[in-house]
């Protein structure tokens, strides 16, 4: 069993350094959809559950054989549960539960760098900066409060495009980024929205 | 049509979801107030109007809840109140204390209550002139604003009938509010478990 399993893994190595010797054809734009996946890293008294709902649609150019820029337009959506407990006020006290969303979309220019174009597998590291559009919400029985504010965002990620074969357009991405917006909600004490994010998805390479 | 797909992938992956109503009710929201500088162990009676609670609604004539809910919510409040030292008794026996309890019903008026130093009365209902009230707003999350329409509220006051103000007026100087009535389940059983929390909340508020 352990030789069996050895030996699947020597094969899978094999097969990766194939795949990185192999020459594909130069493309010179692309596009990509992505399911994304967020934890948040800041403002986690609020929010601190993980986030399986969002979505990153990309478009690029290279600008040379190495280079390309273009736009990114992500969402994500965050919900949270916070069990009841009492707040003490200036003169008092709530005793409520509460679920807090927060819904983020953000448009950015993104550019990156391609370590190997003309491989199977293309390593890439780039950055992003745009503004975000934040919705945050708090549920606490039947009541609601709400902001919307507009700020912000940069975005630092890597990540890898896996071609699907040299005679075909299609490749699987992942991207791993690193989200930072600005935005600042005062009634919920909310100072910026750090994340980190796992991004998997197709992508279209046009030449 | 590839291009088009993309743009519109956004709007179906569920953007701005809400929670669901009935996990928003399993718990009522409980917001108690004190006016500053009130030694709550000075005082010794309180009276309460038995089995009644008052109403006010800007959709209905009625003036007054009776009937088991509001029986078992007085019985609640009295029990309360007795458990942190006070004496029950009756309006003619000149309590320091008195209890008004009412049922606010769809009130669109009632948002700016939280506001500080608001004054405003109750005509038809409870003790006559206006109460002076003195709490201040909240700070930091949750705040309490926006009570819409639609909505049922239980606001128990204790108003000190002993000492007046300067200018004559009787002073509220503990108020909970308790909601939404209309939209918990099991209503009776919540809105006696969020008496208890009222008081809970409000350690202050025994006698020596």
């Amino acid at each position: 069993m352990k030789c069996f399993q050895l030996k699947s893994i020597i094969l899978a190595i094999v097969i990766s350094l194939c795949s990185f010797g192999v020459k594909a054809q130069y493309f010179d734009k692309y596009y990509g959809v992505a399911a994304v996946g967020s934890m948040p890293l800041s403002n986690r008294e609020f929010i601190n559950r993980p986030s399986v709902r969002g979505i990153k649609l990309l478009y690029r150019e290279l600008l040379n054989e190495k280079l390309s820029a273009g736009f990114d337009f992500t969402y994500s959506g965050y919900n949270d549960y916070t069990e009841p407990r009492v707040y003490p006020t200036g003169n008092g006290a709530v005793f409520t539960d509460y679920f807090g969303y927060v819904d983020q979309y953000a448009i950015t220019m993104s550019g990156e760098y391609l370590f190997t174009p003309d491989k199977k597998i293309i390593p890439y590291a780039g950055f992003g900066g745009g503004a975000s559009y934040s919705s945050l919400r708090l549920y606490y029985n039947v009541y609601q409060n709400s902001e919307r504010k507009w700020s912000g965002i940069i975005r630092p990620y890597g990540g890898a495009i896996f071609r699907f074969g040299n005679k075909t357009s299609w490749g699987a991405f992942t991207t791993l980024s690193l989200d930072h917006s600005f935005v600042k909600a005062p009634d919920f004490d909310y100072k910026g929205l750090s994340s980190l994010n796992l991004q998997v998805g197709l992508v279209y390479l046009n030449w | 049509m590839k291009r088009l797909l993309f743009l519109l992938l956004p709007f179906l992956v569920g953007c701005g979801a809400e929670p669901d109503v009935n996990d928003l009710t399993q718990n009522m929201l409980v917001q108690t107030s004190f006016l500053d500088n009130i030694d709550f162990s000075k005082y010794t009676s309180y009276a309460i109007p038995p089995d009644t609670l008052g109403y006010v609604s800007n959709a209905s004539e009625d003036t007054l809840v009776v009937g088991r809910y509001a029986a078992d919510v007085v019985s609640k409040i009295s029990f309360r109140m007795s458990k942190g030292g006070y004496t029950l008794t009756n309006k003619k026996n000149e309590p320091d204390l008195g209890i008004s309890a009412y049922v606010l019903d769809n009130q669109g008026f009632y948002q700016s209550v939280s506001y500080p130093n608001y004054m405003f009365g109750y005509p038809g209902y409870g003790y006559s002139g206006f109460y002076n009230y003195g709490f201040g707003g909240f700070y930091g999350y949750p705040l309490v604003q926006n009570f819409s329409y639609q909505t049922g509220t239980l606001v128990i006051e204790i108003i000190d009938l002993k000492n007046l103000t300067p200018d004559k007026k009787y002073q509220v100087v503990w108020v909970a509010r308790i909601g939404d009535l209309y939209n918990s389940p099991d209503p009776l059983s919540k809105v006696l478990v969020a008496v208890d929390q009222a008081f809970d909340q409000s350690p202050y508020l025994k006698k020596k």
